[in-house]
């Protein structure tokens, strides 16, 4: 799990985390979309190679997608497989490079943008209020509670608890069971500091930036850049292109 | 359970994402029509905890290991649509946070184990009678990731069927999807079990926190 300060400080190091998060969000997604609809391998490529030119651009290190991406691998493996069994080796790598563009666009997304741009963006998309609100709280509680469980992981270990051997180790689930209900109690009582110390400073459930989100003409570019691919990829895909050639 | 971008056959993940989106609405309307100022923070406290809970891996055989998904135990403490707008907040972070699970795929991910798996563990603990309440949680943790699973694998199998180059074939992704969910799912019963005895006889109010504004008799799964 990575920890809050990790993934803004990628964020904040990107060249891609100076781009409004509106536009960003808006072309990812668009991309990753246009991405699923593809079953052609040359689109993919196109896709593919825009990708890694963005990757190597982006000033993320390498080391974090990999690592990011190299955890996706058993299951992009897996599904690969059974289809390069039952359908082929062409449909296998289709698939495979597929599923790799869409993981690699999601992680390039979310690694360059901090969570609470994200989240403004979401709400000037119209993400409902009490979503966002909930999304926000979350957010805020998973890192604050990260360290509970870091000292009751380091107190089980301490009194001699391995993870337990089977789904039959009683003593394993009673000790998991504990934890996860402890984690709750603690969670609550810690939960309920903040939410009053967050009322006492005036919060009145929306979400307020200094950041105001302009858009700027190197956004425009971003937008002209991924429309150029993804318009391509489905030409491609649609046999335009090689009927023109 | 978690699907990726680029896995699933176009028509199947717009049609997930269709009905997920429907139900998330209808979930968030009811959530916030009971709304009161401490719901959102103690949703979230719930959020947050089962974010957490499914980081703790359990054992199940020969060094293998599963983890919770916790819609049923979000559907003890706030009922169904509590539950779902729970997990569909989970299921949100863990994709445009942290890269787990597709944004083309958050619809299918959200039917399966949010709405599926929520509805499921409520029907089963609707069906329950009272006096067999902790049994009736254990089955419908059970039944949440069992059926969750299975919605999965059929959904990758109608995606196969439509285009070889999507999904996985029935044949294989039906039994290796339910034959291991149904060993995990008994992971899930007994932590979830676990967690509610303990919570239960630690800390009694936080089973009813999260439901105190609801309509008396709406859900009496807890």
């Amino acid at each position: 799990m990575q920890q809050l300060d990790e993934i803004d400080h990628y964020a904040d190091r990107s060249r891609l985390g100076h781009f409004d998060a509106r536009i960003k969000l808006v072309c990812f997604v668009s991309l990753v979309a246009v991405t699923a609809l593809l079953r052609g391998l040359a689109p993919l490529l196109i896709v593919l190679a825009f990708v890694l030119v963005l990757v190597a651009l982006s000033n993320i290190p390498l080391r974090h997608i990999a690592k990011n991406f190299g955890l996706t691998l058993p299951f992009v493996g897996f599904a690969s497989l059974t289809v390069l069994l039952t359908s082929g080796t062409d449909v296998a790598l289709v698939m495979f490079v597929r599923i790799s563009c869409s993981v690699i666009l999601l992680l390039m997304l979310v690694s360059s943008t901090p969570f609470f741009k994200m989240l403004s963006a979401f709400r000037a998309l119209h993400m409902p209020k009490v979503m966002a609100n909930l999304i926000l709280f979350t957010y805020r509680f998973i890192f604050l509670f990260l360290d509970e469980m870091a000292r009751m992981r380091t107190a089980r270990i301490a009194r001699g608890f391995n993870g337990g051997r089977n789904l039959f180790d009683k003593r394993a689930f009673k000790t998991l069971g504990a934890t996860i209900g402890m984690t709750f109690v603690r969670a609550n009582g810690r939960a309920t500091n903040i939410y009053d110390a967050l009322l006492l400073r005036g919060y009145s459930g929306d979400i307020h930036s200094f950041d105001r989100g302009r858009t700027r003409p190197r956004d425009l570019l971003l937008v002209g850049v991924f429309a150029c691919v993804g318009i391509m990829a489905i030409l491609l895909e649609t046999k335009v292109m090689t009927w023109m050639h | 359970m978690h699907i990726s971008d680029g896995l699933m056959a176009p028509l199947v993940w717009i049609a997930g994402m269709a009905i997920a989106l429907a139900f998330v609405a209808f979930a968030f309307h009811k959530v916030g029509r009971r709304m009161e100022d401490r719901t959102v923070p103690y949703m979230a406290i719930l959020a947050a905890g089962i974010f957490l809970a499914q980081m703790l891996n359990f054992p199940i055989i020969g060094g293998t290991t599963g983890h919770l998904v916790g819609a049923a135990l979000a559907v003890v403490l706030l009922g169904p649509w509590g539950a779902i707008a729970v997990i569909f907040t989970i299921l949100v972070i863990q994709s445009l946070v942290f890269g787990d699970g597709g944004i083309t795929a958050l619809g299918l991910n959200t039917l399966n184990m949010a709405i599926v798996g929520s509805l499921a563990a409520w029907g089963v603990m609707k069906l329950t009678p009272k006096r067999f309440k902790m049994p009736g949680i254990a089955v419908a943790a059970w039944a949440s990731v069992f059926l969750g699973a299975t919605a999965c694998a059929i959904e990758l199998a109608i995606s196969h069927t439509i285009d070889p180059s999507y999904g996985i074939d029935g044949i294989i992704a039906l039994p290796a999807m339910m034959g291991l969910h149904s060993v995990i799912g008994v992971g899930e019963a007994i932590i979830t079990t676990g967690v509610i005895a303990f919570l239960i006889k630690v800390a009694p109010e936080a089973m009813s926190m999260g439901r105190e504004s609801e309509p008396k008799g709406e859900c009496d799964a807890a």
